[in-house]
């Protein structure tokens, strides 16, 4: 498909030639999809074709919110469809309609202001999370880095997509660190959400009177399928160090000097409910920065440069933290001052004994690896070295935002589900053992996970189906405490598990066609204008 | 290995953007962040590393066709190999961008697709053996009167390769002299191979031109056969680079001698005792390590194994692929020379050593479009200016070409050194033709 | 909507429309019209709320949702604009759910934070309150209007301590919010099954909780609500920080919020503290005499672990803040000490100490940043210039909020109800103020009454957004019509 050319010439002379490619070549690397998702799965036959999806018209560059509001109304004029991305990472990036302009943000990539006295940042859509890091560690402050690793879009993250960052505990989660907002709705129109439309800076979100952010974002963002944000207000947290990260080591096995006042600590308990005792008094005496669980033998993945040398330690069994320290949280203790630390470290060291946990003695070098990956990671895509599919980033798995004390009940019930695919010659990759991160959003609930690698053979994705069937079927059965991977409620799988919650997509259908009339807004990754044929929600979904 | 043999690597790009900026742990600013040259210049994703995979998939999968744009992608990169860095500190072989990019280039070359600023330089090639087209009989005219042997036709130490640039830019000559003096000086049994001397091929490579890698590389290594010298000697980058990433890969690998760049030899003769720089040179410089004297200098072997899977799915190389993360480079000896100069003070960039940023000069990118060398030079230039430093110091007569004209086209001052000007000044010879 | 269909919804006994009934809830402190609505009803479960919804759109009849069982109510919002029938829902009062471990409990909208601070401290919790409610004041409603907490270090978000939310919707639909979506059955099973309603996420791409708050009941009644807690410290102690200007107080106070130091952190003016210190108007311009201009209260505590050493590492490392910006903490001001403020904040007096000076108060309120306020505060006294009110009985609170990113600013302005001129005189200023402040960048996030029209004749763009809202959730305008923009 072409793009109708008076709607070309307007784009051009809006914007320069520039400034617009509709060359096939170019267009390549806005149908790509380097991540499939869950709708890969559901919808597309072709779940691996990395051009499977459709091809867009045309890719924008605009360089001010001025320019994608004359975008978005061209859009309505030549009834086109149009879908922002901002650094593209992920299928949901991508362009799920045929007839649409992909609006590339690249160039509205400033920070804006950085405000150090109330804690926020204000942010144009291609500024990344290391560039703001960066940049607010400078001034004794931390922004939320999410498992995506710090070449993601905070603003992305904070309005269209979701964000769990292993800093969690000290810096809330992306879904609740967005402030003010700029937003260009689906039919043009300049939105500033909360204390940006009164001209009152960009700290407040909400109001005035209803919240105007709940609609447009939820658990998880519209993914760039209901209006295009361009400049947002960003909460940032207190950074206790002093002095700037000294990185160690070489690439690609590089970390960080211990600051001042910090220390690592590798705890590991030998059950779940002692686990869970430590992590409530952790939270509880809130004396960690971050605290994360993720599958023991993972950790091996950052410590060593290449899988080949991954594989030979794990056989060797050379790796430092092994299938016996998998009941553990890997917890960064930052004092603002030397009293601080000690009390905190001293705190932190009481609970693991009292909870009857060990500390794990780490080589040093490999301790500033971790370090780091504590503080700035880089997790999704070093895990992708072992295998790039994943279900998980990819498709449905257990995953909660709740209370601690279901960390066991949920890694009992993965592990169940998964124990068949992981045995030798298994749809999913036999490491891990399991495939369940953990910790505290701030220091109050549990976020948890589960991945699983599963290979790009037709073999793997019926065992990865047979699995993530198995899963559904243990959520349906127990209701509350299991929940739908609401991460990946995006798009058409809102029909098919939206009235398990509350026919959710009804409301998004109503919020779509009132703020989107003539569907401009690709939406696959939101709600269809119209519903579609009735999708019955099994026990056991069929995946095609 | 052809492209098509590259699908299973262009397959796993996650398309993450880590591409496009400098290695994840080292970001160290919002301003300096960007390590790609070429998506600062187009902005579209498939200037990117991880665009050209992309498009290198999307060819060779048929999905899409040569276009003017999409060949302005391929040929507005200056092949730095930041992509390649930035990349593999995640994804270590899996993807490896700038292999895949030096494979498009080949493709568009075979496919009689290249971009004619390069057909003019292969054509000087071909006819010269040198990318500018100077006549052969020319090549050692910079060495006038210097009283450098042949050695070729007499037995050298040292075979010192001067590289087209050096032969054939007039301006540059008070540099390559100065190096020919300080070699003297330190009383280094050394020669050239004068008229004999033809281009090391890498950057028609770089241009997709694999048929010239392999028959410059077979020559030139036929003459540093020929000349039996111990130590093969360059003061280029490029064809420093060449010779250790490149000429393996056209299976002409140097083993049999010494492979040095003269940043790497004046760091040795000087700790030998054999040069001292007494002079004070009062002068607060900052380094630019040249792509191909730093992560393309690492030297590589190239691979030929499979991909095997273990823990079910995981894939590794069998035998294990030695993968080029870009720390062996030749990063401490210019700035331990530099260090040694009394009164010259380094400090360092943000983008450095492997994660340095291009001065936007390589890879046949500054001949096809002029703009982009420009502009990548200018903000290499502007990141060097924000250290405080009164000068910029580097190790190639690329980088020192390009950072010289694209001030003179914007109009500004900012004092560039090559290396080696800086040391002839801190042994105070350097009166008339070692400056600027 | 005939009385004879209501009483088959909620019984005999619920359905009043006798004149003293519906004069209670025809008026407020506010300045808002009176207006008496043709009944109230009082609900006593979700499901009579979406019954009384479904009817009062087939008969399109104006609803206005209460939720605290007492008055005095101060801000208009409930007095019904157009008529209609009061909801009362303070007879849905149960605690339903308290966990102990994740701090965190589940009420209905006529809960107070008197009724709920009781529950909690049986279970080694107390409750996330704004600044002295009344003890009649319903919880649920305080968070859902988001005003403000004492305690700004536990608000990471706006929602908080609000999480997730039962709602009959304006169409009448039934909607639950956050991780209580996830259990569409009884969300009893859930809690037995260990899910204690923690999240305010979701479900899928929506949060209606935040919609909700600041909606004035004109989106959805809420039926129930989980509420973040906190824990009882093992230890703490406050003290009073004064100033003569608020600048230091305000460094001080990002010192702390950027450190994430300190419980109950905010700033007042002498009046307003003496209004909350002393019993009457003769005692609080006695004290207030003696009160320096600024007062910054702030509460550190520790929690049950090492809590000594916690508490003298905090004072150490506050005592060093103040003491570098030429402050010093102080465990009593004026004889009083900070700590019986601090019980004072736990237990809520009545009066309130709006009304002790002159019998009522009328407040200006506005999200600002607290390095903002101080220019607005001068506003506000170079707008006093051109009216008769007194301003040495203006009080004035900051209180920082989301951890310190934004700051609620109030000014309180008692008076005498009996003293015409006065009130008069109030009538003038409010508005004129108002513009004034809002002219120099306060944001009014929750606008009631007339700072309604204000506010959204500013924000077009919000304005026509928040009408498609109204469309999508209340499309008959069923509900509380007449509030915001609605």
């Amino acid at each position: 498909m072409n793009i109708d050319q008076n709607a070309y010439d307007a784009l051009q002379s809006l914007l320069g030639a520039e400034n617009i490619s509709v060359d096939p070549a170019v267009l390549m690397g806005y149908r790509f999809s380097g991540i499939t998702f869950i709708e890969s799965l559901v919808d597309r036959s072709a779940a691996f074709d990395p051009f499977g999806g459709p091809k867009p018209i045309a890719v924008v560059l605009p360089s001010c919110a001025e320019e994608v509001q004359e975008i978005v109304r061209i859009c309505n004029r030549y009834r086109i469809h149009c879908k922002a991305q901002s650094t593209g990472y992920g299928g949901h990036a991508m362009p799920g309609v045929e007839n649409v302009v992909m609006v590339d943000l690249r160039k509205m990539n400033r920070i804006v202001e950085i405000d150090e006295k109330n804690l926020y940042a204000v942010i144009e859509p291609y500024v990344t999370a290391h560039q703001l890091q960066s940049e607010v560690m400078k001034r004794g402050m931390n922004c939320h880095v999410i498992t995506a690793g710090g070449n993601h879009s905070p603003l992305a993250s904070a309005t269209s997509f979701q964000g769990q960052g292993p800093t969690g505990f000290t810096t809330s989660c992306n879904q609740r660190n967005l402030l003010g907002a700029e937003w260009v709705s689906p039919t043009g129109d300049l939105h500033r959400i909360g204390s940006p439309g009164s001209d009152a800076g960009w700290s407040c979100g909400d109001g005035p009177g209803p919240d105007f952010r709940g609609l447009l974002r939820g658990f998880t963002g519209a993914a760039g399928g209901l209006g295009i944000f361009t400049r947002i207000g960003y909460k940032l947290y207190p950074w206790p160090a002093k002095e700037k990260l000294k990185k160690t080591g070489k690439l690609p096995v590089v970390g960080v000097e211990t600051p001042e006042n910090y220390k690592f600590h590798f705890a590991y308990w030998e059950s779940w409910d002692e686990m869970t005792e430590a992590a409530y008094h952790i939270m509880e005496s809130e004396v960690a920065y971050s605290t994360v669980r993720i599958p023991q033998d993972w950790w091996g993945w950052f410590l060593t440069p290449t899988n080949n040398e991954f594989y030979r330690r794990f056989q060797d069994g050379t790796l430092p933290i092994t299938r016996e320290h998998g009941m553990h949280w890997a917890t960064l203790i930052a004092g603002r001052t030397k009293t601080d630390f000690e009390y905190k470290n001293k705190v932190f060291q009481k609970i693991v004994a009292d909870t009857n946990g060990k500390l794990l003695e780490l080589p040093a070098e490999d301790e500033a690896v971790l370090l780091l990956q504590m503080i700035s990671p880089m997790y999704t895509q070093r895990l992708m070295r072992a295998k790039k599919s994943a279900l998980g980033m990819g498709g449905p798995t257990l995953a909660q935002m709740e209370s601690m004390s279901l960390l066991k009940k949920l890694y009992e019930t993965d592990i169940d589900c998964m124990k068949e695919y992981v045995k030798p010659g298994g749809a999913l990759m036999a490491a891990g053992p399991d495939g369940t991160w953990a910790w505290p959003s701030e220091p109050r609930k549990l976020w948890t996970e589960s991945v699983h690698f599963l290979d790009e053979t037709p073999e793997s994705l019926a065992g990865a189906t047979e699995y993530a069937g198995k899963v559904l079927g243990s959520i349906m059965k127990d209701r509350g405490s299991l929940a739908f991977d609401q991460r990946l409620m995006i798009g058409g799988v809102n029909d098919i598990f939206g009235p398990q919650l509350g026919n959710v997509q009804d409301w998004m259908r109503k919020i779509k066609n009132a703020f989107d009339p003539r569907n401009v807004s690709d939406h696959s990754t939101y709600i269809s204008p119209e519903p579609p044929p009735p999708m019955p929600m099994p026990p056991v979904p069929e995946f095609k | 290995m052809a492209l098509s043999e590259y699908k299973q690597n262009m397959e796993q790009c996650a398309r993450c953007s880590c591409c496009k900026f400098v290695a994840p742990p080292y970001v160290e600013s919002y301003q300096y962040a960007i390590g790609c040259p070429s998506i600062g210049y187009g902005n579209f994703h498939a200037y990117s590393g991880g665009g050209k995979v992309i498009t290198s998939l999307a060819l060779t999968s048929g999905v899409i066709d040569y276009s003017e744009e999409m060949l302005k992608t391929v040929h507005a990169c200056s092949m730095c190999g930041n992509c390649a860095v930035s990349c593999k500190f995640n994804y270590a072989e899996k993807v490896e961008p700038l292999e895949i990019i030096r494979e498009l280039r080949c493709k568009i070359v075979e496919d009689g697709q290249s971009d004619p600023a390069h057909i003019q330089l292969i054509n000087y090639l071909k006819r010269e053996d040198n990318i500018f087209g100077g006549p052969k009989a020319d090549r050692s005219a910079w060495a006038e009167g210097l009283g450098i042997k042949d050695a070729l036709e007499e037995k050298a130490e040292v075979l010192l390769h001067v590289g087209c640039h050096y032969s054939y830019d007039e301006t540059l000559w008070p540099i390559i002299r100065g190096a020919a003096r300080l070699l003297q000086e330190a009383g280094v049994d050394f020669g050239i191979a004068k008229k004999e001397e033809i281009c090391c091929g890498g950057r028609a490579y770089e241009m997709g031109y694999r048929q010239e890698l392999a028959s410059y590389s077979e020559s030139l290594k036929g003459r540093v056969k020929e000349a039996g010298c111990k130590i093969l000697l360059t003061c280029c980058s490029d064809c420093y680079g060449s010779f250790q990433q490149l000429y393996p890969i056209a299976g002409q690998g140097l083993a049999d001698v010494e492979v040095l760049h003269i940043s790497q030899y004046l760091e040795r003769l000087t700790k030998e005792g054999k040069l001292s720089t007494g002079e004070k040179v009062p002068l607060r410089v900052t380094y630019h390590d040249p792509c191909h004297l730093g992560r393309l200098g690492e030297p590589s072997q190239p691979w030929h194994g499979t991909v095997k899977k273990v823990l079910n799915m995981m894939d590794v190389t069998d035998p294990p692929k030695d993968v080029s993360f870009g720390v062996g480079g030749v990063y401490d000896a210019p700035r331990s020379v530099l260090q040694g100069i009394p009164g010259v003070e380094l400090v360092e960039m943000e983008r450095i050593k492997e994660y340095s940023f291009c001065c936007g000069a390589g890879g046949g990118a500054k001949e096809a479009y002029p703009d982009f060398a420009l502009k990548t030079a200018l903000e290499r230039i502007e990141e060097a200016r924000s250290t405080g430093a009164e000068a910029l110091v580097t190790s190639c007569p690329w980088c020192v070409r390009n950072f010289r004209d694209a001030l003179e086209e914007s109009g500004q001052q900012f004092p560039v050194y090559d290396l080696v000007e800086l040391v002839l000044k801190g042994m105070g010879t350097v009166k008339k033709e070692g400056a600027q | 909507m005939l009385k004879e269909d209501l009483l088959k919804i909620v019984g005999d006994q619920n359905v009043f429309n006798d004149e003293k009934t519906l004069q209670s809830y025809g008026s407020d402190e506010s300045f808002a019209v009176t207006r008496l609505p043709s009944l109230v009803v009082r609900t006593n479960s979700s499901e009579e709320v979406q019954r009384l919804v479904k009817l009062a759109n087939e008969t399109r009849t104006p609803l206005v949702p209460v939720s605290s069982p007492g008055g005095p109510r101060r801000c208009g919002d409930t007095v019904p604009s157009q008529g209609g029938v009061v909801v009362d829902l303070s007879g849905m009062n149960r605690i339903l759910f308290v966990s102990e471990r994740d701090k965190v409990a589940m009420v209905e909208p006529g809960v107070t934070f008197d009724q709920l601070e009781a529950e909690l401290r049986t279970k080694n919790l107390r409750a996330l309150k704004p600044l002295l409610p009344r003890k009649s004041k319903s919880v649920l409603t305080s968070y859902l209007e988001r005003e403000p907490i004492v305690a700004p270090r536990e608000q990471w978000d706006t929602t908080d301590p609000l999480i997730c939310v039962e709602v009959v919707f304006g169409t009448g639909d039934m909607f639950r919010t956050g991780s209580a979506a996830q259990a569409p059955g009884s969300v009893d099973d859930a809690l037995k099954a260990g899910a204690t309603l923690l999240s305010d996420l979701g479900p899928s791409q929506t949060n209606f909780s935040r919609v909700l708050q600041g909606a004035q009941g004109t989106l959805g009644i809420v039926t129930w609500a989980s509420v973040a807690c906190a824990r009882l410290p093992a230890l703490q102690n406050a003290f009073f920080v004064a100033s003569d200007q608020p600048g230091p107080l305000i460094d001080f106070s990002y010192k702390l919020t950027g450190s994430r130091i300190g419980d109950e952190l905010f700033i007042l003016n002498g009046v307003s503290l003496a209004s909350i210190l002393a019993a009457g108007p003769e005692q609080i311009a006695k004290l207030s005499a003696q009160l320096p201009p600024w007062i910054l209260f702030l509460n550190l505590s520790a929690p049950d672990y090492l809590p000594e050493e916690k508490m003298r590492s905090l004072e150490k490392e506050t005592g060093d803040f103040a003491r570098n910006l030429g402050l010093v903490l102080l465990p009593a001001l004026a004889g009083v000490r900070a700590n019986s403020l601090m019980k004072i904040l736990d237990t809520p007096p009545e009066p309130q100490h709006k009304t002790k000076l002159k019998g009522a108060s009328q407040d200006i309120f506005f999200v600002t940043t607290l390095d903002r306020s101080p220019s607005l505060i001068a506003q506000m006294r170079s707008e006093l210039g051109g009216h008769r009110y007194p301003a040495a009985d203006i009080g004035i609170y900051l209180q920082p909020r989301v951890q310190g990113c934004s700051c609620h600013c109030e000014f309180s302005f008692p008076y005498d109800p009996a003293d015409a001129a006065e009130k008069e005189s109030l009538r003038t200023l409010l508005p004129a103020a108002s513009r004034r402040l809002a002219d120099a960048g306060a944001f009014f996030s929750r606008p009631y009454g007339p700072w309604a029209e204000m506010v959204y004749r500013r924000d077009a763009e919000t304005t026509a957004a928040l009408r498609k809202i109204k469309t999508i959730f209340d499309p008959n305008k069923i509900l509380n019509p007449g509030r915001l923009c609605y």
